[in-house]
């Protein structure tokens, strides 16, 4: 029984190593936390660098917090969590923007700067949004394309139906399209699932049933390497009637197939700008000034409209592409 | 009168539970006095708020893991429950409590199709389990489109997140829970049989007991409770959505574990998963009051996982030893010439 008891003493040594990190610092400096729904995801660590060196500049500390698989109630936990604790602002990317309403309200309620950046919770009374408006987004994309491949750009989209911000998306991408090459047109729709294997298959079916397509729009951040894949699958990976893939990523395999002329190109998001931004609307809303705010008195002023961080479509020879593939380590 | 301390015996299962309340204490009080905030009113109901349904989950996977089984489905059928429920109020326009009985009557019935293939087809209880989880999760995202369903009444919303004396709900339905059924398992004949189930399959049929009957019970059980979970999550969030309590029976087992029960069936106690699901808790709330990298956060729950397992496999193995002993004895008495 000596033994279990040193095992138990010796977790608990374990357990107070690991807390005695960070000691009191928090406790002397603004304190601000970063919420996420996939914690390890290489875009959310952008924005969290982005979170964390804005914090840099004013001397306050941050964290991260939210789970690793997506749901959505851990992260309403962990904004509940970070409340109790007391901590100046709150960021935090909605994984279902429901869940989400009764704790971004509770924090506002208590006094707790709270907004929303990457996915919004439109219903809850955040501050504001900070992230990508998905019309301008997908509206850039499609004038890409259209400058690029012209009247003649027969377009296949890979997608997951049903989701208000990829609807957006291929609303803008028509549209910017349908601006520079009135002539050209989207031949066909796959439902993807978010799933890489299952985008290999619906889009090698895409590109089998329509000859025409010249290129894939993945208008989210998982088929493309799915539709690169469906491309070598029909013999069109290069060549004459190679399929131009426009993927929806910053993740480092992309970047590096762009380079290596696998990917036509991508759209960037811009999650780094969007952690700073976020910090520095929180911290604005901490640090009122002689007027309070019209719309959350009690806190300093921020702006009401969501705040758009924009995209940038990377091609080959980007210099962005160079910095992107260096991920930030947290 | 004076009392021997010495002689007190205390057994193995005890000393686990009073090491897992001793280092629970010492990490609350040591991140309270570092870091502050911890023992205040509003960082208490939410860390209690913050596993209170993974343990309601744990509380029937205690039964399952006594029994020598496991229950993998139960994070899925947590989330099924949660938009079964919506759905009915919000789609078919049911009421509140017709609505509730009939999700918690349709979880308890999957639970028991868990049981009864396990019982019909003689299929590892991981496999069946394994399968439920990633069938309904298949059937909860189809169902939905990915979409989370809200809307619901305000008589509905008091399920999650209305107060009795000042506790919230779901905290007194896992309170009343944990009595009700550790009184049952402690004392009711039909519960008592599972640790006779999970100790010996073979002899406990041969002693008369309806290992099947048993079974696709206790499933129903575990079902029934994930349901009940998934009805308060649904109305604590405001939502239902497919992706809540994703990789919740990973921690429903870690607090069984956790709280001594022995993972090869057979042994394990309802205070001992309340211990460990208030454990998890406590780790958890001590990593964001500390706000150490909370990537840590699931290697110490591995940690502390893998070390009551072997705890526990200890414990198992010094019984088994001593139960051998005192079988040698007996037959070395019985070979002992009689004296005349």
């Amino acid at each position: 029984m000596n033994k279990i008891c040193l095992s138990l003493a010796a977790a608990a040594l374990t357990a107070g190593s690991l807390l005695a990190a960070p000691v009191k610092a928090q406790q002397t400096e603004e304190h601000y936390a970063m919420v996420v729904f996939l914690k390890g995801s290489e875009f959310f660590n952008w924005a969290y660098a982005g979170f964390q060196d804005a914090a840099a500049t004013v001397g306050a500390t941050t964290e991260l917090q939210g789970p690793a698989d997506w749901d959505a109630s851990a992260e309403a936990r962990a904004v509940d969590q970070l409340v109790a604790k007391g901590v100046k602002g709150i960021a935090v990317t909605a994984g279902d923007a429901d869940t989400l309403v009764g704790s971004i309200n509770a924090a506002m309620e208590a006094g707790v700067p709270t907004l929303t950046f990457d996915s919004d919770s439109p219903k809850s009374n955040r501050l504001l949004f900070v992230g990508t408006n998905n019309y301008n987004a997908g509206f850039a994309a499609g004038k890409a394309v259209g400058e690029q491949i012209g009247g003649d750009a027969r377009v296949g989209v890979s997608l997951i139906p049903g989701l208000d911000s990829i609807n957006h998306r291929l609303q803008g991408f028509k549209e910017g399209l349908a601006s520079v090459a009135p002539g050209a047109e989207v031949v066909a729709q796959v439902n993807d699932e978010g799933d890489l294997q299952k985008a290999e298959t619906v889009n090698t079916a895409m590109l089998q049933a329509n000859p025409q397509i010249n290129v894939i729009f993945c208008a989210h951040g998982n088929p493309a390497t799915g539709a690169l894949a469906a491309t070598r699958n029909v013999g069109r990976f290069d060549g004459p009637n190679k399929v131009h893939v426009l993927a929806w990523s910053i993740d480092v395999p992309i970047l590096q197939g762009i380079e290596d002329d696998e990917y036509g190109s991508t759209v960037a998001q811009n999650p780094y700008m969007m952690g700073v931004q976020s910090f520095l609307q929180l911290w604005s809303a901490a640090h009122p000034t002689q007027f309070d705010s019209l719309t959350n008195p009690g806190m300093g002023q921020v702006p009401t409209a969501d705040l758009d961080t924009g995209v940038k479509i990377l091609k080959k020879g980007d210099p962005a592409i160079k910095a992107l593939m260096t991920p930030p380590r947290i | 009168m004076s009392i021997n301390f010495a002689k007190i015996k205390v057994s193995g299962s005890w000393l686990q539970y009073i090491g897992l309340i001793v280092v629970t204490v010492l990490i609350v009080a040591f991140t309270h006095s570092v870091f502050g905030n911890v023992v205040t009113l509003a960082n208490l109901r939410v860390l209690a708020m913050n596993m209170i349904f993974e343990a309601i989950m744990a509380l029937g996977m205690t039964f399952v893991i006594i029994l020598g089984g496991i229950d993998l489905s139960v994070a899925s059928v947590f989330a099924f429950g949660e938009i079964l429920v919506a759905k009915l109020m919000v789609e078919v326009g049911l009421s509140v409590p017709l609505a509730a009985a009939i999700t918690v009557a349709v979880c308890a019935l999957i639970g028991a199709l868990n049981g009864a293939m396990i019982v019909s087809f003689r299929v590892h209880p991981m496999v069946v389990t394994l399968g439920t989880l990633l069938t309904l999760r298949g059937v909860n995202l189809a169902i939905t489109d990915g979409r989370s369903i809200s809307g619901f009444s305000d008589s509905f919303l008091w399920l999650g997140q209305g107060r009795i004396l000042g506790v919230d709900f779901p905290i007194v339905f896992f309170a009343v829970a944990a009595v009700v059924l550790g009184m049952l398992l402690g004392h009711h004949r039909f519960f008592r049989q599972i640790y006779f189930i999970g100790g010996s399959e073979r002899a406990a049929k041969y002693s008369g007991v309806d290992v099947a009957r048993v079974k696709i019970a206790i499933y129903a059980l575990s079902g029934f409770l994930a349901g009940c979970a998934g009805i308060m999550a649904a109305a604590k969030y405001g939502a239902a959505h497919w992706g809540h309590g994703n990789m919740a029976e990973l921690k429903a087992i870690g607090s069984v574990a956790i709280g001594g029960a022995d993972m090869m069936g057979g042994s394990g106690t309802i205070f001992g998963t309340v211990l460990g699901a208030i454990f998890l808790a406590v780790v958890h709330n001590a990593f964001v009051t500390s706000a150490v990298n909370p990537f840590w956060y699931d290697v110490v729950n591995g940690v502390m996982l893998l070390i009551a397992v072997l705890v526990s496999r200890v414990i198992a193995k010094q019984n088994e030893r001593k139960m051998k002993s005192v079988r040698q004895q007996k037959i070395d008495r019985s070979l002992q010439p009689q004296s005349p």
